[in-house]
This record gives C-alpha cells, structure tokens and sequence, in this order.
C-alpha cells in the first residue's frame, strides 16, 4: 500500500469516525473555537466595537462551518462570544475569541468557559498578543482544562495550533512556536489529549495577499486557517509532526537544529541522544 | 466446534508471533536486536530502545504521521531494541 492510499484511509477513517459520533451521539460535535481576535475573526483592531460589522465578521470559522457542513459533519459551535450572526449563508457564530487577551488572560477564564459551554472538541489559536517567547500560558490554559477534565469526568480533544506570524516576519512567534512544540509534546507524553497544528507553516500565509493588517488574516487568510484546522479535524489523531520528537524524548535530548517536516510526504525526522532511562514509542 | 477451531488456531497465531530472535524475558520485554551503527531498523509503539553502554547514543528517526512505526537509524553509540 502507498503513501496515498495509506494517508487517504487514515482521512477516510476519520471522517467516518466523526459523522459517526455525531450520528451516534445524537448531538453534533461541540467544537469550541478558543483564542483572541484571530480566532473572533477581525479583520481590523478595532472591529469588535462595531456590532454590525461583528455580524458579518466570520474568520475562519465561517469557512470552516461551510467545509464541515460540506462534509455532512454536524458541528455545534460554542462560547459566549458571538460574531458572524448576519452572514450568509449562516454559520453558527458562537466562539471564545477574545480580542485582545493573551495566553493568561484565557487561562484565567478557561475553567469557567468551559463550564458554561462543555466542548467535545476545542480548537485553540493563542499567544498573539503574549509578545513573548514563553508559553507558561498556554502551560496554563492546559492544567485548566485538565482541572476542569478531572472535576467534570469530561473528556476534551484539544487542537493546538502553531500560530502565524505577524505580517512582517517577527522572530518571537517562531521562538514561541518552538517552545510550544516541546510544551505540546511533552504534556502528549505525560498523557494529554493533544495534537500540535501547524497552522504556521500549513497555512502559509503570504503577507501580500493574506492579510487585513499587521496581526489579522484577511479572508483569504482566513479560509486557508480554515483549510488547515478542517484537515485536522477530519485526519488521523496524531501528537503532530513537530510535536513528535519531544512525545517520545524530553527537550533537551532532542536536537532541534536536525529537526526536518516534510509535508511531502507527511513525515518528521531528527536526531535524538538516548537517554539513560531509553526511549520509548 | 467452530469455536474451539477458532482457539485453537488463534493460540498458535499468538504463539507464532513471539518466536524468533534473540529473545529474552525480562521487563515485560521479550525479544531484543542489538542495533548496528549506520543501520535502520523499524520499530512498533510501545518498542524501547536503550544504550547497551555507557557512551553518548544517538539515533536517527523518520515517522510519518498517523503511523504506529517509525523508521530508526543508530548514528553513534550503542544501542538495543525491545520488543514487548
């Protein structure tokens, strides 16, 4: 069997899968998307104050509830967030983009958010606003929905994205993204429920032609963050290429500099040094 | 009938797939390959590779995503791989 056919099985599987918990389910799939005004879907700063351009701001949520509804994938929105209610053909305009808010700031709020609108799934684009290299919090909004995980007996599937970069290219958001990487492989290994997106570099976003301003996507740019979050939703669940490395060894055995994604063929490799304990897979 | 048939048959499957190699028991792991450097070897989730001294080991490793194995080539060192 080829790569394809391989890959094209694995998505087939997954699909299926996911008409079938909605079917079986007897309720659409929560999907709760989680973040700042990327994931609120602005187009410009101040657009948050404006409720009738609110009502048509979409993001990438519009498109992709028009690729799920396309894939006859039955999906419920949620959080107390609302925008994109006047577009047509209607999405569901639920979110928690939070215009503004950093990683802390989210992680602040999270155990209640998730209290009020239990998701099955969360799609999670955050660290925009941090202008930092740290993801402590991100490590916080994770031990909050461990928390709330552990106190509720709810099992949460958590997409977390590596997030895209300014129009003009600014170095943070790749040391961000690094240390993300081992963040998200690390916790995989220590038993959470993750897989790692690229949106970064899967989405690609071409600073002529795929954004409104400095920080936000325009609709272009929206619909390929769209792309790239569907993909993943209806793939195989996997740790994430780039989160690989550090799922199966801790960060500092890991050389990063030999670290290669091919999308090509779908496939990570690197170098590793075994530590004393071994490596397991 | 059919079912005993079926035990039957599925104990000599299950029998079948511990054989061979140099095994060993020990860990809960029952079969061992000693790596040999330059070499690739397939390892399965749940396979762990250890050093087989003391000396800095490094390995190279290619997985392709949604796959259960990954591709795993000893750069330098020593190293072994156990099977569950």
């Amino acid at each position: 069997m080829n790569l394809f056919s391989t890959l094209y099985r694995f998505r087939l599987m997954a699909i299926v899968t996911l008409v079938l918990f909605s079917v079986l389910h007897a309720a659409p799939i929560a999907i709760m998307p989680l973040g700042d005004s990327i994931t609120f879907g602005a187009t410009l700063s101040a657009l948050e104050d404006d409720p009738e351009l609110e009502g048509r701001t979409g993001g990438y949520r519009k498109h992709l509830w028009y690729m799920l509804q396309n894939a006859k994938i039955e999906a419920d929105f949620v959080g107390t967030e609302s925008a994109g209610y006047n577009i047509e053909p209607p999405i569901d305009p639920d979110n928690e983009g939070h215009p503004g808010w950093t990683a802390a700031d989210i992680a602040g709020w999270t155990y209640s958010i998730l209290s009020t609108n239990p998701p099955d799934v969360i799609l999670l684009h955050i660290g925009t606003n941090d202008n930092s290299t740290s993801v402590s919090g991100v490590n916080a909004i994770l031990d909050q929905i461990d928390r709330y995980e552990t106190e509720s007996g709810k099992k949460i599937k958590i997409y977390i994205a590596l997030i895209i970069d300014r129009r003009t290219h600014d170095p943070i958001y790749h040391d961000f993204n690094k240390n993300l990487m081992q963040l998200v492989g690390t916790r995989i290994r220590l038993g959470d429920n993750l897989t790692l997106v690229d949106m970064h570099g899967r989405a690609a976003l071409q600073p002529a032609t795929d954004y409104a301003d400095e920080i936000h996507p325009n609709d272009a740019g929206y619909y390929k963050m769209a792309q790239v979050w569907f993909s993943a939703l209806t793939g195989p669940e996997t740790p994430g290429l780039y989160a690989y490395p550090y799922v199966i060894a801790d960060a500092v055995y890991v050389d990063e500099n030999s670290l290669l994604v091919d999308y090509g063929t779908n496939s990570v490799q690197f170098d590793v040094e075994v530590p004393d304990e071994g490596i397991t897979f | 009938m059919k079912q005993t048939l079926c035990m039957i048959l599925g104990t000599l499957l299950l029998a079948g797939c511990g054989g061979g190699g140099s095994s060993q028991n020990s860990g809960g792991y029952t079969q061992t390959t000693s790596m040999k450097e330059g070499e690739t070897y397939t390892v399965h989730k749940g396979d762990q590779i250890v050093k087989s001294s003391s000396e800095k080991t490094v390995i190279h490793v290619t997985h392709i995503d949604g796959h259960e194995e990954s591709a795993v080539t000893l750069v330098s060192g020593s190293a072994t791989i156990k099977h569950p």
